[in-house]
């Protein structure tokens, strides 16, 4: 048997094995991707509160002091800060991916609670199933 | 006359293997263990007043307590002092139960007993996390301590059983952030918490590959009761079986040598005697299912009436098959690398000796691999088996050592961990914007 019939009888091989990487790649997405979408959802968190803090921040400067109610969901307080000038576009909602006010009945799942008076805040968020607890803390002195 | 030693041919070729593959697995490790402790800085999760007002529900707004750095008061609608909560985590991350730190609330009363202690967070393997939450008795058995009294060490408690070390690393992380509290110091976790358990698994460990050694001068027989006795203390007593959960928890967070002695030892053995001896100790005469699927190979020469398969690595499904560990543990180290919220303990078998608190997937994967290999030989083991990958990856034999496709992964594994690190902004705009 010369060279060309030996990789002549090898082609249907290596097609085999084509298939075969392909199919474990797909098994090995198909098993990181639910994770992969908790990870999304982890980092567009992530992004949202580091807005808020950012818009609160500059809420802080416009008017001298926080927001003073004692718990907001994550819309009343984009409201709030979007009438101060503090933050000009909604972010984006982690759990919709929507921009916050675009649906009248999104899902808000991102709580802020100052803590004392005019110092530091909480942004709280809770995941999906209502466990697992993601806070954010910034303060005048830099905490 | 002085007899000539001679050099076997190619040693230098691999020696260089050997260095070339530890240096790897070392990097890749450090690797993940840098950007993830980074990450972990990065999100911290402080106390929150929602949190406290689960367990205590009249408090109204918590406030920095200026004499203890890091912990907060509780206060009640008419500013009256509740009592103070705090935090085990930044200061005990370092305190690694059986596979991660612990971040437990602690909430004091106003006479600096425990009222409530809570488990916030934990990075420890979630079965035993699991087990530790679900022991009413565990969290009890603290209420109505003063502080004081808890951060003696000679204090006795109850472990929670078939989770000892995990509450075991609780109980010293609460220790430790309690000596801060009352005495200004931290000190109490320096100790080691080793066990007769840690002694036996070093042992376990030397013994194994001192008997391949000595196996021709022995007999099989001397082999066979040290299966046995691996197999009784690892799958029946102490459950400390090598697993990617635990390689995975250990790139997150360091080794927990003070804490679990003997499985470090036991997870250095086996990966340093297949580098060295190209003799894979640990999943021949150590992993209780190896040991299981041995024996059903035996039953199967017993019996002698089963018919016995020889996959061919040249057969599309020998080879597909062939390759599925490997591609498991790819799939767990970008699961590490990532920090996704993927349990590593659902891709393979190993958990089948937290029976009964075991999970159904990986009783299922024992049993079809320990039934397959009656049929087919170490079926699990050269099919199935992500761990078992990880060790063949260093694995050099004295001879007929060479570079193999794996290195070349692994090496690229390497190279994209390293750069992962250094690009955390293209990483997050990769999660952000892909289309899970």
């Amino acid at each position: 048997m010369n060279a060309a019939e030996k990789i002549e009888r090898r082609r249907p091989r290596l097609a085999i094995r084509l298939v075969a990487v392909l199919m474990l790649t797909g098994l090995g997405l198909a098993i990181l991707w639910p994770s992969l979408r908790d990870a999304k959802r982890r980092v567009l968190l992530d992004a949202t509160l580091r807005e808020l803090e950012l818009g609160l921040e500059r809420h802080r400067g416009l008017e001298g002091t926080l927001p003073s109610d004692p718990l907001l969901p994550a819309s009343e307080l984009i409201w709030l800060l979007r009438q101060s000038g503090a933050l000009e576009a909604a972010p984006i909602n982690p759990y919709t991916g929507a921009r916050y006010g675009e649906d009248p009945f999104e899902l808000d799942q991102i709580w802020y609670s100052p803590n004392e008076s005019g110092e530091t805040w909480t942004l709280e968020a809770l995941s999906e199933d209502g466990e697992r607890v993601v806070t954010s803390r910034r303060s005048s002195t830099g905490e | 006359m002085a007899r000539r030693v001679r050099r076997p041919r190619g040693s230098t070729r691999v020696l260089g293997l050997r260095v070339y593959r530890a240096a790897v697995l070392i990097g890749i490790f450090a690797g993940i263990y840098s950007m993830l402790q980074a990450e972990r800085t990065r999100t911290d999760r402080p106390i929150t007043l929602r949190e406290v007002r689960q367990h205590a529900p009249a408090a109204s707004r918590l406030t920095r307590d200026a004499r203890h750095p890091g912990s907060w008061q509780i206060l009640a609608e008419d500013d009256a002092l509740l009592g103070r909560a705090l935090r085990t985590s930044p200061l005990a991350d370092d305190v690694i139960g059986y596979a991660g730190p612990t971040d437990t609330l602690v909430i004091l009363d106003g006479q600096d007993r425990i009222e409530i202690l809570a488990l916030r967070r934990s990075e420890d393997t979630p079965g035993h996390v699991a087990d530790v939450v679900a022991d009413a008795a565990f969290w009890s058995q603290w209420t109505g301590r003063a502080v004081d009294e808890v951060v003696e060490e000679s204090l006795r408690f109850d472990a929670v059983s078939g989770a000892s070390k995990t509450s075991r690393g609780i109980l010293r992380g609460v220790q430790r952030r309690l000596a801060l509290e009352a005495r200004g110091d931290d000190d109490v976790s320096q100790g080691l918490s080793w066990t007769a358990w840690d002694i036996v698994l070093v042992a376990l460990a030397i013994v194994g590959g001192v008997l391949r050694w000595l196996e021709r001068r022995l007999g099989r027989w001397a082999r066979w009761v040290y299966r046995a006795l691996s197999f009784l203390v690892l799958a029946m007593i102490t459950g400390d079986v090598l697993a990617l959960s635990l390689f995975g928890a250990w790139a997150e967070n360091g080794l927990p040598w003070r804490e679990t002695l003997g499985v470090v030892v036991l997870a250095a053995s086996a990966l340093l005697w297949p580098l060295w001896t190209g003799r894979s100790v640990y999943c021949s005469d150590v992993c209780p299912l190896g040991i299981a699927q041995d024996a059903a190979g035996h039953v199967h020469r017993r019996l002698g009436w089963i018919p016995r398969w020889q996959l061919r690595p040249e057969s599309g499904l020998g080879w597909m098959l062939g390759m599925l560990p490997g591609f498991l543990l790819v799939t767990a180290g970008i699961a590490v690398c990532l920090a996704l919220s993927l349990d590593l303990a659902n891709l393979e078998a190993f958990d089948v000796v937290a029976w009964p608190n075991a999970r159904a997937i990986a009783v299922g994967l024992a049993v079809v691999g320990v039934a397959a290999s009656l049929f087919v030989p170490k079926a699990y083991c050269r099919f199935g088996c992500p761990t078992g990958s990880l060790l063949e990856l260093v694995r050099t034999p004295h001879r007929g050592a060479r570079l193999r496709w794996r290195d070349g992964v692994a090496t690229l594994f390497l190279i994209l961990v390293w750069t992962l690190g250094e690009q955390r902004a293209l990483l997050e705009s990769w999660l952000r914007e892909g289309p899970w």
